[in-house]
């Protein structure tokens, strides 16, 4: 018998898993990452909780401070700024301006984790002997550098110019651009530390150390200071700068304001706000003032509305300058004893005058009717500006002025209707006129009207009518939209008030030179107002870049030269590095000009020469008809083994293709290569190649030796012509052979002079002739995006040839056709050519792709053209050689 | 009732309408007298440069007519500005220079800013250097009239590229007549601006043919191509130009006074050019090689033949239709120049 055994279910063995070798290896591999994890999260936590202000360490004695809202915001702005090409334009910025163009060329920009990095607030301060302080509170992006910062330590991390130093148990870096291979070149030494979730960097070790340590009174310490970087705003930068900078810019002011300046008492420091864009600038400057004089204190105190006459002004108004202090009266009682010596001179003789001519005084005469606004402004279209006065008592107005009329010296005209208006016109007596001439105000006859609380004056007759006929119809300035953009930004409730446009006219604080006035400029239409607010004296600028679009003159171009410029200008933009110019000046000099810094550098070659860019920026050659080569890198500075001395006599402008230059020699009608410093004779020929050999991308050299036996030919840089090669030429002719590139042949074309278009295939026999009625005496230009053969004629024929026989024609007017050279450029950055006419005349013609003339052609230039990015934005400019020995630049659309 | 009204109304009209007479009633200056005022000065401008065929009595005279005719009860000071300062030209063309300077006075007295009395001020100052320093006391981006003008005086100054580029670009900005009256100096200007001249270059600005002893004495001036024959210019010119005609730089048949024609700039051309190279055996370079001429006009049997094969392989001339020689046309002394700076660049 067999006992059935109940069978069990399985047992599940509670088997312990070894742990093989790969999982320890794994966690192994991970440890450091999450040691770097927990490393990361405390520094992020510490970052946290530190609320260190940069404003305990500063020094609190400093000369500025420039307080940033958030570093990318300002920089991305800067970058960018049209405003910042124009005040570095001049050479005393060379280094600044280089320096930019270098950051602008910089991926790391458009980096997120960059540009999150640095989107913190920083102040900027500003010591005595131009010693520089940052400091800046990094918050959480701290917290990585925390990490970073022990690690570089222990493991010696090193970098060229940077080393790790230590005093008085502060730690801190320096950074230095000495060049060990260059000893000579001068270098800069930057010192910063870390502190927390603080950033400081300084140009003086000192500083530094000062700062880290605490050891001086910081700004912290100092109230007034404090509270203007403590203030918090929506500008792009604040600046606190001493109050006597500014009040230097007022130097030029109205006299009035100088005198009155004087009178005040302003702080040490003044808090400058300043959002700028390229579209948009504007300042706003508040600064507590008090003064002793009562005349003035009373002015301060008082409060003003907008001024009435803003309600007239018509819409064509350029400029107009607004003052409503309080009215003569107010004024002679408050400031009588401000008045510079030579207007109370002139103030007693007109006293004297009135009472002797007119039997009355000043006072009554003038001040008793007289209100609170007037000023002047100018409109489109009329040349003279309007004057006006608020009139504050009509009637003893009218009185005065019928009284002033009954004296037999004072002359007054008919009545004129202009325009539907009803002017008058009189003769001014001469006190008065010397009265306002203090104020550099003409008026001997002027035509003058009463319309509402205003009376106005002017020279033209015209000007006035216009004026009246404008506000009547309510075609008013305070209506237009540029007038609502500049209210929303500063209110027009002021006692000083401009409205500008630099077309017409330039405010005084525009006028004169310098980088930051010539920047302001760009903006060319603005508003800028004075107010009086109690204790506080309100300066507020805005202006906006209304100005033109389209092809404009580059800042700092042109450049003007002392010899006649060569045809060809060359640009060099070798990776990573800012762009190099170079041409040819007078028979034998060759120029380098860096437009980042302003720098130039000269050579002399020992003939006339033809110079040629390596196409990967890395090199510049330049070939004399000597028969001399130069390699030159940057700052003309010549390549080992050059120059070579050939002793040929060169015929025509050398071929480059990629190390190998090849030579046409004039002796003995040869053509040469120069490859690895070795000149080889490739060809000679019956007579001689005076035409530039054109070379495909495969090295296939296309030549034509001029004659009327001439040939074409087509060989390798070995010498081996291809076959079917050498053909006859279709006749003689001034320009090359030129090469068609096509995916999977070959196809050259030639053009003679007497307009025969020849295509031949790669055997050399004719696919094409078309007779294009024209004589020629250049190369057409093939462009491969629409497959179009652009030539021009010597009558001035543009043409555009396409295979299959499609021709377009236009006719230019005034051009040499004879030398003049076409160019093919995409200007618009759209795919397609533009076709630029230069050499023909003083100027640069432009064209479309379909020939249709260009939008801000031409351009005065004349040499051949060529784009460059001269600032480092990403944009070309384009460059051109005048014969006038300048060199021009000019900004695309 | 009606009795009082009707005169009392008449009366009122009455007296209205002469208290209207009391108002000087004007119109503003409409944009049209701007034009009539660019037509005088069009006139001036062809009274001043003449051109050929001008009637300038009759032209005068229209002027004058015009200008009569202009409104000088205008209350518009831009325009009266303008209007004086054309008087102004007027009186200074006429050669009255007092009633000049007094108009140009008044027009400056209404606006000192406007263009053509900033331009007439120049065109009055007779001498070139001071009106040229006159203008550049002005910014004259925007004023093309001014450039022009300016161009003008730096051309007769000799500075060629820098008029040139003036000239180009003002033309594109002003009414036609002015690249009309200015084109012969603009042309010469370019033409001139790359030319070496060591001599006069105001013998250059004439486009009158040049004669064959010209030619030699240019060629002797202006390089050191002759140097050998001539013994280094030591050579009287009666002895020069035979030797020159025996040796084949000049047919036989051709007087100093004749005038030069291409063939024979092409003929003296080239035998500088292989006297430069050293190689005498080129004066017959081409015609062994030729069944007949590979030029239109040239025949093979032509004194030329070589000499202009030579010289337009060579590039120190050309075809000018790309097909015909015209050895018979003539050539003025700036053609020769260009020619002659070729040769001496080669």
């Amino acid at each position: 018998m067999t006992d059935k055994i109940k069978e069990q279910p399985p047992v599940k063995s509670k088997r312990r898993k070894k742990k093989g070798p790969m999982s320890w290896i794994i966690r192994i591999l991970l440890l450091p990452f999450f040691i770097v994890l927990i490393g990361f999260i405390i520094s992020l936590g510490l970052s946290a909780l530190d609320h260190k202000d940069p404003l305990d360490y500063m020094p609190g004695e400093i000369l500025g401070c420039v307080k940033v809202s958030s570093v990318e915001n300002l920089l991305g702005k800067l970058l960018s700024l049209d405003a910042a090409d124009i005040m570095l334009a001049s050479g005393q910025w060379a280094d600044i301006r280089k320096n930019l163009v270098d950051l602008r060329s910089m991926d790391i920009w458009a980096n997120p984790i960059f540009q999150y990095l640095i989107g913190i607030p920083m102040d900027l301060g500003l010591y005595d002997d131009d010693q520089i302080l940052l400091a800046a509170n990094m918050k959480l992006s701290a917290a990585p550098i925390r990490l970073a910062l022990p690690l570089v330590k222990w493991f010696n991390i090193s970098f060229p110019g940077l080393e790790s130093k230590s005093q008085q148990a502060m730690d801190y870096f320096s950074f230095s651009t000495a060049n060990p291979e260059r000893p000579d070149e001068p270098a800069q030494t930057i010192y910063f530390a870390f502190k927390g979730n603080l950033f400081f960097l300084s140009t003086a070790e000192n500083l530094l150390l000062t700062t880290l340590g605490q050891q001086a009174l910081s700004i912290s310490r100092y109230p007034v200071l404090n509270q203007a970087l403590q203030q918090q705003g929506t500008e792009d930068i604040r600046i606190l700068i001493k109050t006597e900078s500014i009040l230097e810019k007022l130097e030029d002011g109205p006299v009035q304001l100088k005198e009155i300046i004087s009178y005040l008492e302003f702080p040490d420091y003044s808090s400058l706000a300043i959002n700028i864009s390229n579209e948009e600038i504007s300042l706003s400057l508040e600064l507590p003032v008090d003064s002793s004089h009562q005349g003035l204190k009373e002015l301060l105190n008082r409060r003003n509305g907008a001024p009435a006459v803003l309600s007239d002004l018509p819409e064509s108004v350029e400029y107009a300058s607004i003052i409503s202090l309080g009215s003569p009266q107010e004024l002679m009682a408050q400031l009588g004893s401000l008045m510079g010596e030579d207007l109370k001179i002139k103030l007693q003789q007109a006293e004297q005058a009135s009472q002797l001519m007119m039997k009355m005084s000043l006072e009554e005469l003038l001040y008793s009717w007289i209100g609170e606004e007037w000023g002047v402004y100018g409109m489109k279209s009329y040349p003279e500006p309007i004057f006006f006065l608020r009139v504050a008592d009509e009637k003893t107005r009218q009185e005065v002025f019928q009284s002033i009329f009954s004296r037999f010296f004072i002359s007054q005209q008919d009545n004129i209707r202009l325009e539907d208006q009803q002017l008058q016109q009189m003769q001014l007596p001469w006190f008065i006129q010397s009265i306002i001439k203090a104020f550099k105000v003409d008026l001997p006859e002027p035509y003058f009207v009463v319309r509402g609380d205003f009376i106005y004056f002017s020279n033209s007759a015209e000007a006035l009518a216009h004026s009246l006929s404008s506000s009547e119809d309510g075609d008013l300035l305070v209506k237009t939209e540029l007038w609502d953009e500049f209210s929303r930004r500063i209110s027009p409730s002021a006692s000083f008030e401009i409205f500008y446009s630099l077309k017409r006219s330039i405010p005084f604080f525009l006028k004169g030179q310098g980088p930051v006035v010539d920047s302001l400029k760009l903006y060319n239409q603005g508003m800028a107002t004075l107010q009086f607010r109690g204790d506080n004296l309100l300066i507020s600028l805005s202006a906006m870049n209304t100005g033109e679009s389209g092809i404009l003159a580059y800042p700092g171009f042109p450049l003007e030269r002392q010899k006649r410029l060569g045809v060809k200008t060359i640009a060099l933009t070798p990776n990573g590095q800012s762009t190099r110019l170079y041409w040819l000046e007078g028979k034998d000099s060759l120029v380098e000009y860096h437009p980042a810094s302003g720098e130039f550098f000269t050579a002399q070659l020992n003939d006339q020469a033809w110079i040629m860019a390596q196409p990967n920026g890395e090199s510049l050659w330049a070939v004399t008809e000597r028969g001399a080569i130069y390699r030159y890198g940057p700052k003309l500075e010549l390549r080992p083994g050059y120059p070579r001395l050939t002793g040929l006599r060169i015929s025509c402008k050398p071929a480059l293709w990629r190390d190998s230059l090849i030579l046409a020699e004039k002796e003995d009608n040869s053509l040469y290569i120069l490859k690895d410093q070795q000149l080889t004779l490739l060809r000679q020929f019956q007579s001689p190649v005076l035409s530039v050999p054109a070379i495909s991308q495969d090295g296939l050299i296309a030549v034509y030796p001029k004659g009327f036996l001439g040939e074409l030919h087509i060989f390798n840089t070995q010498g081996t012509s291809m076959e079917g090669w050498p053909v006859k030429a279709p006749g003689i002719s001034y320009g090359s052979p030129f090469f068609i590139p096509q995916r999977d042949k070959l196809l050259l074309g030639f053009l003679t002079q007497a307009g025969k278009l020849t295509i031949f295939d790669g055997q050399g026999q004719i696919l094409e002739e078309t007779d294009l009625q024209g004589v020629f005496y250049q190369t057409p230009l093939w462009s491969p995006v629409n497959s179009t053969l652009y030539m021009l004629s010597e009558s001035g024929e543009l043409i555009g040839w396409s295979p299959g026989n499609h021709i377009t024609r236009t006719q230019l007017e005034d051009i040499s056709g004879e030398e003049a050279h076409l160019n093919l450029m995409d200007l618009q950055e759209d795919g397609s050519p533009e076709i630029l006419v230069s050499r023909g005349g003083a100027v640069i013609l432009g064209f479309s792709e379909n020939l249709t003339p260009l939008d801000g052609f031409p351009i005065t230039g004349g040499q051949d053209p060529l784009l460059a990015d001269l600032n480092g934005d990403g944009k070309d400019e384009l460059i051109t050689g005048g014969y006038d020995k300048s060199l021009r630049a000019y900004t695309l659309p | 009732m009606k009795k009082i009204i009707l005169p009392v109304a008449l009366l009122t009209i009455l007296l209205s309408c002469t208290s209207l007479q009391d108002d000087l009633v004007h119109q503003s200056s409409s944009p049209e007298v701007f034009l009539e005022l660019q037509e005088i000065e069009n006139d001036l401008l062809l009274l001043t440069y003449p051109q050929e065929g001008t009637d300038l009595p009759n032209l005068f005279q229209r002027v004058n007519e015009t200008l009569d005719n202009q409104q000088e009860n205008s209350l518009n000071r831009q325009y009266l500005a303008n209007l004086y300062s054309l008087r102004s030209w007027a009186a200074w063309l006429s050669k009255d220079n007092n009633s000049a300077k007094s108009w140009l006075d008044k027009a400056m007295e209404q606006d000192s800013r406007e263009e053509r009395v900033i331009l007439v001020q120049a065109i009055i100052t007779e001498d070139i250097q001071k009106a040229l320093e006159g203008i550049e006391q002005v910014e004259i981006q925007d004023f093309y009239r001014l450039q022009v003008y300016k161009a003008w005086l730096l051309y007769h100054l000799g500075q060629y590229g820098e008029a040139v580029t003036l000239y180009d670009k003002a033309f594109t900005e002003l009414p036609p007549i002015y690249g009309q009256i200015f084109h012969e100096s603009r042309d010469l200007a370019w033409q001139l601006k790359d030319q070496e001249i060591l001599g006069n270059a105001v013998d250059y600005l004439s486009d009158a043919p040049i004669l064959m002893e010209e030619m030699v004495k240019r060629t002797l001036q202006e390089s050191i191509l002759l140097d050998g024959i001539s013994r280094q210019n030591g050579l009287p010119f009666r002895q020069l130009y035979p030797l020159l005609q025996q040796r084949g730089f000049i047919l036989e048949n051709k007087p100093s006074q004749r005038q030069v024609d291409r063939g024979d700039a092409a003929l003296f051309l080239w035998m500088l050019f292989i006297e430069k190279e050293n190689h005498p055996e080129w004066q017959y370079k081409y015609s062994p090689h030729f069944d007949e001429s590979p030029i239109e006009d040239l025949p093979l049997d032509s004194p030329y033949f070589d000499a202009v094969l030579g010289c337009v392989e060579r590039e120190l001339m050309s075809l000018p239709d790309g097909s015909y020689f015209y050895p018979g046309l003539l050539l003025s002394g700036l053609d020769y120049l260009e020619m002659l700076n070729r040769l001496k660049n080669y």
